[in-house]
This record gives structure tokens, C-alpha cells and sequence, in this order.
């Protein structure tokens, strides 16, 4: 870049700024706005869709919620919104049960965990963290926004179709969801549903590519890998699995379609339905079980991995100490990225999966725990003799700690294909994934919400709402989701266990978790309110760094505008983690060692007027 | 030698250390976003061809050998495709699909040449190996669309066909389908970066980068094919 | 493009690995037509050779992928760093080839024995 006359030795020096050239237009409404390309709002607007979608699936839990723990009653008065889903005595249609858990799982997993945590995050925090003006291509992430956009209208589509949302599990299982006829909800509703999820995947890759492009390019100066905040370890880790894992659903998601639209039989063969043999030979419907969790179990790991980078985050900040290990973290980061391809069919181990072949999975899941449970010594010992300042983010930072390892214990049972027999769908199941992703990676997203909405808004959230909003979920989830671990054989995605004797002692407790789980949600709307609310409202950020971090996001102005630093970027001359150094509470990854002198600009001569 | 601006990147490079390559404020590979966005593009349209063949290779395997007669038996390729547009009803074996294969390779050549003129700002040479690259493609598609009403013709659908499992038939229209509409993007992509060459679009940028992007992909679609035919002419 | 190369060099390169590619496929199409009666081949030798013609021919695609992926793509000139980001990803493929072949045969035994 030709800034060659230099006036004096500053210590910061231009990036190399890129291909942004519109510092200063006017952008009308809709280009600021609605298909900005600028990746604060992308941000801001993956955020905010996540929040509404999240509203919704909560919704879809608390019906479902209702119908397990007080199965006689009546919703009559929801008629006008359920209609034809209930019956005669008010009670919710078995069918409809079916179509409010895929659509509460697939909403939750997709739309919310992972468009809502990494679009939100990765876009805010990749080019603020890093030095750069912007993501490498703001059209292409405009782009990766509307396309989830338009997967989740499509997904909202199916709710009013005459046969009702997809109702065969948000894993879509062949053969009930490949015939048509089978089902009520594997009518047109489930083509909705695989048309959504193939616009989600084009979402997600355009997403996935800009974040990995822009770690690689787009760094200041003096920003290496080494001292990339952990927050962008995480991101960066999490694109790279999405870019090599959704693929297989897309894959699974076509050959799915042609079985159910032109007869094929890639996951259907010696079928029978209403009586009479299909036609279909030569397929199996563990196929698609092989494909979908070859994205499914991968999956997983996009959704913790940015709630990891936040924690560690949030975390440090809050303790006034770097992350311990921070390089362990790094490449524990890396091993669960690894492994992470190499343990899928742990969610097929009683499907008649070959047992040898399931033996080999029990390894690989066993291993994955390795990496993870380095992270969480390394979280705990962060903590250890820490400066603790217990903010809401910090509550919940410290809450993803301690609902990640009982999470992740039970999910080591499972690993085990021998106990697993016993264990695959049941609840035990439920309260692991539940433990582990809808609560901890829950906790993760509302750390960094706390933590960054004065970075995105210029404004606090009220803190008195935080606490109570922490309180009530953190115990509510240990209410809801601990005792399923004792419904031994408890089968899951049953709309009523009034057929099995046996079920009936766990009555009490399922009214009890449904009680606790409408209480819960209504502490999340409580959330909301605090969110919006604070967005006009909230108290005024009056510092530039109001929770004395040493990354560079705090750098900025309190609102930052396109191109985020008004002037020149800063140069980064330290690790991310230099807190309670040489009796210093923190220092700023920008500022530069005592005695630093800058390099002299090269200059460039012209031979002919030898001027500079 | 007549260097591009590319080259002196690289000669650059060379003497930088690999710390001082990745210390921030530059990139790291000497790759602009670009292009880094294409290949990792690449590598995640692979994982999706992949699934597909994955999901092949686990339905072949499912199925007997070929053996003649048997309804159930994966098809002998050698009986499958032996037709050519020219030949009538001769019985010429995996012909067709060769001039195929060389279609495609050679079209590969003629990019990388239209990539090479393009390092060397050569507008009018950009231009030449880019019509044979677009030609190539064109006959490569219209060979597959010639070859799928050939195999209509004798009866094979995605349900059935009378060389043996169905799923031959269901397999081969969905992959080579999914190939051949990549080779049609990519045709058109093509085609819309000629038309730039044309205008001046690059010369005005100051570099042929663009000619390299589009190359990428069209080798990956090459790249892609000689998987596609080891699975369906070849095994 | 490539340091130190000249213009008419790295043309040649290319219709190097042009020819090579045209005659691996060669090799190739010839290997896979023997296969056919043709040949005149006993039953017996063409199930024997179906095993090792298989391998070659696994072998020979790879081997193309390499000089397409090599000279074509210009992976082989560019920084090592692009070119493991680009290739380790391959690297899971191989287990998911094994597990799901695996499984297909697992699939036609289970058909084959219990009808």
C-alpha cells in the first residue's frame, strides 16, 4: 500500500488493508441494513434470528413437555392455534407429538446451535479479534445469512402444510421417512424439511469458507497463529468440520429425495407397507444412518467448539489470568476435530451395524474424551487462586464447566456398544445430549451474549436480570435433566408410555420436569426481554474496555463502524493472555514491549527524482 | 523470462521464514482469499462426490458379482456401455467413454494453457484456450446427454434396468447427473469469464487471477470424472 | 508461476502430464476390455483377475488425481502449507471407505444367509 511519507515512528503501521474501498459511501437502509455485508450486523442478524428461532423450539419442548407430564390435559383453549392437532378431549395427536419433537430437535440443532452460535460469534469475533477490517468477503457472507434465512422460512413453511411439519425424528430415518404414505408427516412436510436443510448446508459452507480464509489472510500485523485469542482456535476448528462434514447430509438429503420421489432404492429394500411388498431391492436404511451421522457426530462438535473458545474466553477475562495450557487447548482443539470424523456409527450401535466394526467406533469414541477432558482440567485450573468476578457471562462460563462434565461422563457409558444395548433410546440418552448441548453449548452462547453485547449494542445487559436468568436455568436444567439418567429403559419419542406398566412410576417425575421446564422457559423469555430491552435501553458503555480484556476487539470505538478501527489497525505484539504480568492487571495484545522500536517503512526511491 | 507479477510473489517467499510468513499482516501461502476460498470450496464439493461414491461403494459391495442372467448381480460395464453415436448397433465396449475421458483431460490442458497465457497478460491467448476449454466441455455434456437416451433407450431407469440391480441404473443417473451438471456450471462460469477476458475486464485489474479460480474448478470437475469412470466403466 | 521456470518450460510440463494422463486412461480402458469375452477368457480367469485388475485400476485413478492435482491445479508449486490443508482432509475419507465397504459386505452376507 503506498503510504510511503512517513511523518513519524509510530508503533502502529497500516494492515494491508484489502479490497474494501466503501469507507465513506452513504449506504441506504437496505444495504445497510437488510443485506449488509458488513459482518457486525450479519452478526447481530444471525443473533437475533437465532433468539426467535430459539423462542420456537422452546415453545415446541414446552407442548411436548406437557403432553409427557400431564397427558390428560386439556388444550382445548389452543385450538386456534393447534387446530387439528388436538383431539376431541384437548389432548395432542400422537402424530403431532411426532412433528413437535423433529421440528423442536432440527430447529434447536440447526437453526439455533449452530447458524445462531457460530454465524453469530465467528462473524463478530474472527475480524475483530484478528486486526481486520471486515470478513474476506462480505457478499458471501450477506450471502450465507440469507440462504439460512431462506432455509428457515422453507422450515416454517412445513408447519402449514395440510399433512403437518416432517414428524420422523430430526434424524429423518428411512424407511418412515422415505415413504410417503407411511406417515402424515412424511408427506410434503418432509420434503420441506430436506429443501430446508440443503439451503442450511449452502449457509453454513459459504459461512465456513469465509471464516477459514480470513484466519488464514486477513491477520494483523504481529498477529500470528500463536497469538490468536482461543475464541478463534475454536471458530476456525469448527469451520473446517463443517466444510467436510455436511457434505454427507446433502448427500444423504438427495439420495433420500429420489427415494421418496422416483422409486430408487438406496435406503429402502424387502419392504412392507400397509400390507403389502414394495418393489424396492438392493438398499438399506442403515445407509443413510452411516451418512447422516457421518455430518451428525461432527455436528456436535460445531456446536461445542465455539462454546469452548467462548468459555475459555470469558473465562480468562474473568479470572484476571490466562488460560492455562493454552497451547494443550490448542491441539486438544485439534485432536477432537480429528476424531471427531472417526466415531459416527456410536449413534448406530443397535441397528445391526457389523459388531466388529462397532468395536472399532467404541475405540474412537472412548479416545475423543482425551482432548475434552483436557479442556475442562485446563478450565478448572484457570480458575484455580483466579481474581474471580462473577458476572452473568462468568456464571455461565463457569455453568458450561460443570454441565459439560457431568454431560460428558454419561456420554462415556454410551461410548461402551455393550452398555449402550440397554441405553440407546432411552432417556438416558436424552438427558446426555440434552446435558451436553442444550445446556452447556446454551450456556456457552449466553456467556458470550453477556460478555460481547456492550462490543455489539454500546450498551450493558441489565446484570439483576442475568443473575436470576443463571440462577433459575442452571438449577432448572439439573432438575430437568438429572433424574432422566434414572428412568432406566425409558423409551424416547414416545408420545405416551400409558401401554407400559412399568413407566408408571416415573409419572410424578415427568410432571415434575415438565412443570421445571415451563418454569425455565419462561426464564428464557425472561432473557429476551432483558435483550431487547437493553438494546435501547440498556446502560450506556461509557469505556472502551469495560471488562479489561486484552483482545482486540476492545480496541474499537464503543460503535464501531464499517472498517471497525476509524484509523489505522493495530499491530498485536503479545499472546492474547498477558493478564496479572510485572504487577500489571492486564495488558492489551496491542501494546508493545518497552523499548520497541518499529521497523522503518522500505522505502521507495525514484531513481529519477531520488525523492521519497 | 517474462515473470508475472506471480513469480516475483514467489521468489519473495522463498526467502521468508515460515514465522515470518504466518506472523500476520500478509498472506501466508501466497495465496489470495480467492483462491484459498475455491480450493477449500473444492475439497468440500469432494466430500459431497464422495458421499455419493461412499454410498456406491457400500451398495456395490452389497450386492453379488456380476453374473449373467441373475436379476440381482451388479452389471458388467463392458455390456452396459458399448454404443456409440456413429456406430449403429456395433458392439464396441467403453469406446464411447474413452473419447469421453479425453475430451475432458484435454479440455483440462487447454485451461491450464489459457491460465498460463493469462500469467503473461496475453488477452487474445486467455481467449483462444478458453473457447477450446468451453468447446470441450460442451462436447463432454452433450456425450453424457447422448448417453443417457442411449441407456433410456435400452431401458434402464432408476428403478430397473435389464443388465442387472437396479441400483446401477439409480446410481449411475444420480452421479454422473450431479457430475455432469458441475461440468454445466462450470461451462457457464467459463463462458462469463471469457466475455470478461473479451472486455478487458483483466487486464484493467492488472492480473489473470480469475483465469486460475475457474481453472481450479474445471480440473476438480476433470478430477471428479476419473473417479466417476473407475467407479461405473472400470470396477 | 513457478520460480525459475520459464514460459516454454512449463508449457511443456503440461503436455508432459497430458500424454502421461492419456496413456494411463489408455492402459487403463485396454485392462478393463480384457475383461470381455472378446478375449475368449475362461469364467475362472476372468473371476480370478477381477481382484487384481481392480486394484490397478484404483491404483492408476489415484495416480491420475496425483498429476492432475500436481501439474494441472499447480499444487506442486505452491507453499507446503496450502498444499497439507488442502490434502489432509483425504485422510478421513479412507476410514469412512473402509467402514461403509465393510458394511455393504456385512449386508450381503446377512442377505445371502438368512435369504
Amino acid at each position: 500500500m503506498a503510504n510511503a511519507a512517513i511523518s513519524k515512528p509510530a508503533s502502529h503501521v497500516h494492515a494491508e488493508d484489502h479490497h474494501h474501498e466503501e469507507h465513506h459511501h452513504e449506504q441506504g437502509f437496505i444495504s445497510k441494513y437488510i443485506f449488509s455485508t458488513d459482518h457486525k450486523t450479519i452478526a447481530k442478524q444471525f443473533l437475533i434470528t437465532g433468539i426467535i428461532w430459539a423462542i420456537l423450539g422452546g415453545a415446541l419442548s414446552v407442548l411436548f413437555r406437557i403432553q409427557l407430564g400431564y397427558p390428560d390435559a386439556d388444550l382445548t383453549w389452543m385450538k386456534p392455534i393447534l387446530g387439528r392437532w388436538l383431539d376431541e378431549g384437548g389432548h395432542i395427536l400422537p402424530e403431532f407429538y411426532n412433528a413437535l419433537i423433529t421440528m423442536h430437535g432440527t430447529i434447536l440443532v440447526f437453526f439455533v446451535l449452530t447458524a445462531g452460535l457460530s454465524g453469530t460469534f465467528s462473524n463478530l469475533l474472527i475480524p475483530l479479534q484478528l486486526g481486520a477490517r471486515d470478513m474476506a468477503s462480505g457478499f458471501i457472507n450477506m450471502l450465507s445469512y440469507w440462504f439460512f434465512f431462506l432455509s428457515g422460512a422453507v422450515m416454517l413453511a412445513s408447519f402449514f402444510v395440510p399433512t403437518g411439519a416432517a414428524s420422523g425424528g430430526w434424524t429423518m430415518y428411512p424407511p418412515l421417512s422415505a415413504l410417503a404414505q407411511s406417515n402424515e408427516g412424511s408427506g410434503f412436510g418432509t420434503d420441506l424439511w430436506i429443501t430446508s436443510i440443503a439451503l442450511f448446508i449452502v449457509s453454513v459452507l459459504l459461512g465456513g469458507l469465509n471464516y477459514v480464509t480470513t484466519v488464514i489472510n486477513l491477520r494483523t500485523k504481529g498477529m500470528s497463529i500463536f497469538r490468536m485469542p482461543l475464541t478463534i482456535w475454536a471458530f476456525l476448528f469448527t469451520a473446517i468440520i463443517a466444510l467436510l462434514s455436511f457434505p454427507a447430509l446433502l448427500a444423504a438429503g438427495v439420495l433420500l429425495l429420489f427415494d421418496r420421489g422416483m422409486g430408487t432404492s438406496f435406503f429402502l429394500s424387502e419392504i412392507y407397507t400397509g400390507g403389502e411388498a414394495l418393489a424396492n431391492a438392493g438398499g438399506s436404511p442403515i445407509l443413510y444412518q452411516h451418512l447422516f451421522w457421518f455430518l451428525g457426530h461432527p455436528e456436535v462438535y460445531i456446536i461445542i467448539l465455539p462454546a469452548m473458545g467462548i468459555v475459555s474466553e470469558v473465562l480468562s477475562v474473568n479470572s484476571r489470568k490466562p488460560v492455562f495450557g493454552y497451547k494443550a487447548m490448542i491441539y486438544s482443539i485439534f485432536a477432537i476435530t480429528v476424531l471427531s470424523f472417526l466415531v459416527w456409527a456410536h449413534h448406530m450401535f443397535v441397528t445391526g451395524l457389523n459388531p466388529f466394526l462397532g468395536s472399532i467406533f467404541v475405540i474412537f469414541t472412548l479416545l475423543i474424551a482425551i482432548p475434552s477432558a483436557i479442556k475442562v482440567f485446563n478450565w478448572i485450573v484457570t480458575l484455580y487462586k483466579g481474581n474471580i468476578r462473577f458476572t452473568p457471562a462468568m456464571l455461565f462460563a463457569i455453568g458450561f464447566v460443570a454441565l459439560f462434565i457431568v454431560g460428558g461422563l454419561t456420554g462415556i457409558f454410551l461410548g461402551n456398544s455393550a452398555l449402550d444395548i440397554d441405553l440407546h433410546d432411552t432417556y438416558f440418552v436424552v438427558a446426555h445430549f440434552h446435558l451436553v448441548m442444550g445446556v452447556a453449548a446454551f450456556f456457552g452462547t449466553f456467556a458470550g451474549v453477556y460478555h460481547w453485547f456492550p462490543k455489539m449494542y454500546g450498551r450493558y445487559l441489565n446484570r439483576t436480570l442475568g443473575y436470576i436468568h443463571f440462577w433459575i436455568t442452571i438449577v432448572a436444567a439439573y432438575l430437568i435433566f438429572f433424574p432422566m439418567h434414572f428412568m432406566i429403559g425409558l423409551p424416547r419419542r414416545y408420545p405416551s408410555h400409558e401401554n407400559f406398566q412399568f413407566a408408571d412410576m416415573f409419572g410424578e417425575l415427568n410432571s415434575f420436569i415438565s412443570l421445571v421446564a415451563i418454569i425455565s422457559f419462561a426464564a428464557q423469555l425472561l432473557f429476551v426481554f432483558n435483550f431487547f430491552y437493553s438494546i435501547f435501553r440498556g446502560r450506556k458503555v461509557r469505556e472502551l474496555n469495560p471488562w479489561g480484556a486484552t483482545t482486540l476487539e476492545w480496541t474499537t470505538p464503543i460503535h464501531p463502524q464499517h472498517g471497525n478501527w476509524p484509523g489505522e489497525i493495530p499491530h498485536v505484539h503479545r499472546w492474547p493472555y498477558d493478564y496479572g504480568v510485572n504487577g500489571r492487571e492486564f495488558i492489551p495484545q496491542d501494546e508493545p514491549e518497552p523499548g520497541f522500536v518499529p521497523e522503518p517503512e522500505p522505502v521507495h526511491r525514484d531513481p529519477q527524482n531520488d525523492q521519497v | 523470462m517474462a515473470d508475472s507479477a506471480m513469480t516475483a510473489h514467489h521468489d519473495h517467499a522463498l526467502e521468508q521464514s515460515t514465522e515470518e510468513l504466518w506472523s500476520g499482516g500478509q498472506e501466508p501461502v501466497k495465496a489470495s482469499y480467492g483462491k484459498l476460498m475455491m480450493w477449500y470450496f473444492l475439497i468440500s464439493d469432494t466430500f459431497t462426490f464422495a458421499g455419493f461414491l461412499i454410498a456406491y461403494a457400500a451398495i456395490r459391495f452389497a450386492h453379488p458379482t456380476h453374473s449373467a442372467g441373475a436379476w440381482n448381480s451388479w452389471p458388467d460395464p463392458n455390456e452396459v456401455f458399448s454404443a456409440t453415436p456413429v456406430t449403429g448397433h456395433a458392439n464396441l465396449p467403453l469406446i464411447f467413454v474413452t473419447f469421453m475421458t479425453f475430451t475432458l483431460i484435454v479440455s483440462s490442458v487447454t485451461m491450464v494453457r489459457a491460465v498460463q497465457e493469462g500469467t503473461r497478460m496475453n488477452r487474445k491467448g486467455v481467449m483462444f484456450w478458453m473457447v477450446w476449454t468451453i468447446l470441450g466441455g460442451l462436447v463432454f455434456v452433450g456425450s453424457q446427454a447422448w448417453e443417457w437416451q442411449h441407456l433410456i433407450h435400452e431401458g434402464m431407469t432408476p428403478t430397473g434396468n435389464p443388465f442387472g440391480a437396479a441400483a446401477f441404473g439409480a446410481l449411475f443417473f444420480i452421479i454422473t447427473g450431479f457430475h455432469g451438471a458441475h461440468v454445466s456450471v462450470g461451462v457457464v462460469i467459463n463462458s462469463i469469464v471469457l466475455f470478461q477476458t473479451w472486455i478487458g475486464t483483466y487486464d484493467r485489474r492488472g492480473h489473470y487471477e480469475m483465469i486460475e479460480k475457474v481453472g481450479l474448478y474445471w480440473h476438480f470437475v476433470d478430477l471428479v470424472w476419473v473417479y466417476v469412470f473407475m467407479a461405473f466403466y472400470l470396477l | 508461476m513457478a520460480t525459475g521456470i520459464t514460459h516454454e518450460e512449463s508449457i511443456k510440463r503440461v503436455y508432459r502430464v497430458c500424454g502421461i494422463l492419456a496413456i494411463v486412461t489408455a492402459v487403463e480402458i485396454i485392462a478393463a476390455l480384457s475383461h470381455y469375452s472378446w478375449l475368449g477368457l475362461s469364467e475362472e480367469a476372468k473371476v480370478a483377475a477381477k481382484l487384481p485388475l481392480n486394484v490397478l485400476f484404483i491404483v492408476l485413478s489415484a495416480a491420475k488425481a496425483y498429476y492432475i492435482m500436481s501439474e494441472f491445479m499447480h499444487l506442486r508449486y505452491e507453499l507446503k502449507p496450502l498444499t497439507i490443508s488442502v490434502m489432509a482432509p483425504f485422510l478421513f475419507l479412507i476410514w469412512a471407505i473402509i467402514a461403509f465397504s465393510y458394511e455393504g459386505v456385512s449386508w450381503l452376507q446377512l442377505r445371502t444367509w438368512f435369504g
